[in-house]
């Protein structure tokens, strides 16, 4: 039987996660990990931190993912539903507001001169973010190649960039199966 | 109808791919949204603004926001439930076998190839909207009209946006709200440099 009190409960907390944390689904994490570790105990440090690494490391909206995670651990299906419900919420009813709005507000000269400043900030935001995920991503020469292969893929050859991911993916999982073996052969 | 399955299934793409969070959606976003027509560079960089300053994940806001534009608050859901649906089906899957999938060789071996795959699409998609936005009727690579185009102001605005963010680590939302007063203020002073 599914506890509909704890849905509801998985629900309401998303929706305050949802709708009062700004910065997007990395700024979550600590705030989800505080929130089911410590305020409702749906999980132990060890199992919240193994929710985050495989959050992390599967397709997908990492926030959406962190709350599909907890969901299911919570109340299995019915709970990755309602957490991940509860994380929706507060975009569609805000987002909804803006773009229903946005087009007039647009057309108001000072907002057009404000948006000229904020595209050149966004571009800017995009490429410190690159620059910040490099630390992390782009580690040994294997790396380097890949990085420098994505760019030149998109910017030159104009392939698809879900056809690079596939092949970066592929290439890589070769070449760790190769290492391993190589490594257990030497040994 | 077709409008609200294209949707979805756009997104669906998105969501499927998007790995490693936050901006890892920006290019399936401009190659699925700016290259049906959906959106051009400078609405697609509006979205990504509004995406950043409200609350809740910075994907899900772009698809709520792509979707009500094509088609109202049907297209708003159809979208959103796109780019989650990879996220639910396979984390649930996942969630099953937890202690498995995180000591996967595989799934190592595929993010030791996809972070960087991911980081360099992140990248061409920011060269892309360089080149597009602020130096522009410049196409690719094509540098011919370079010093009559180019906008030095909004060259200014992402150099000084970049080091307070990058070197100075300041807040990305008080970054778009300088940069939103210092356009106005360059808007009303009749400048054009």
């Amino acid at each position: 039987m599914v506890n509909l009190k704890e849905l509801w409960k998985l629900y309401y907390t998303f929706v305050k996660i949802g709708g009062f944390t700004l910065g997007g689904g990395y700024a979550m994490i600590p705030i989800i990990q505080r929130e089911a570790v410590d305020v409702k105990k749906w999980a132990s440090e060890e199992e919240m931190v193994d929710m985050i690494t495989l959050a992390q490391s599967m397709p997908g909206v990492v926030g959406i993912n962190t709350a599909t995670a907890l969901g299911t651990k919570v109340a299995g299906i019915p709970g990755a539903l309602s957490a991940t419900l509860g994380m929706v919420t507060p975009s569609l009813i805000i987002i909804i507001l803006i773009a229903a709005v946005f087009d007039e507000f647009q057309k108001i000269e000072m907002v057009k001169q404000a948006f000229v400043g904020i595209r050149a900030a966004i571009a800017a935001l995009m490429f410190s973010a690159v620059v910040r995920l490099m630390k992390t991503a782009v580690k040994d020469w294997f790396q380097i190649i890949l990085f420098v292969a994505a760019i030149i893929c998109i910017l030159i050859l104009d392939i698809k960039p879900q056809y690079v991911l596939i092949a970066s993916a592929g290439t890589a999982i070769a070449l760790s199966l190769f290492r391993t073996r190589k490594g257990a052969a030497g040994q | 109808m077709s409008v609200i399955i294209e949707l979805f299934t756009a997104f669906l793409k998105i969501g499927l791919f998007s790995f490693g969070g936050g901006y890892a959606i920006i290019p399936f976003l401009q190659s699925e949204a700016v290259n049906r027509s959906w959106l051009t560079v400078a609405e697609f960089l509006d979205i990504v603004a509004v995406s950043q300053v409200t609350p809740g994940p910075i994907a899900v806001n772009m698809a709520t926001f792509v979707g009500y534009r094509q088609y109202g608050i049907a297209g708003s859901f159809a979208a959103t439930f796109g780019v989650c649906l990879p996220s639910l089906v396979l984390v649930i899957i996942a969630s099953y076998f937890i202690a498995k999938v995180n000591k996967s060789k595989i799934v190592k071996g595929a993010f030791y190839g996809l972070r960087p795959a991911a980081c360099g699409l992140i990248g061409a998609s920011a060269i892309n909207i360089l080149w597009s936005e602020l130096l522009p009727g410049i196409e690719k690579l094509n540098f011919t009209g370079f010093f009559s185009n180019i906008s030095i102001f909004a060259l200014i605005i992402f150099a000084v946006a970049f080091v307070c963010m990058f070197k100075l680590k300041v807040n990305p939302i008080f970054v778009i709200i300088g940069a939103a007063v210092v356009g106005i203020l360059y808007g009303q002073s009749g400048l054009t440099i």
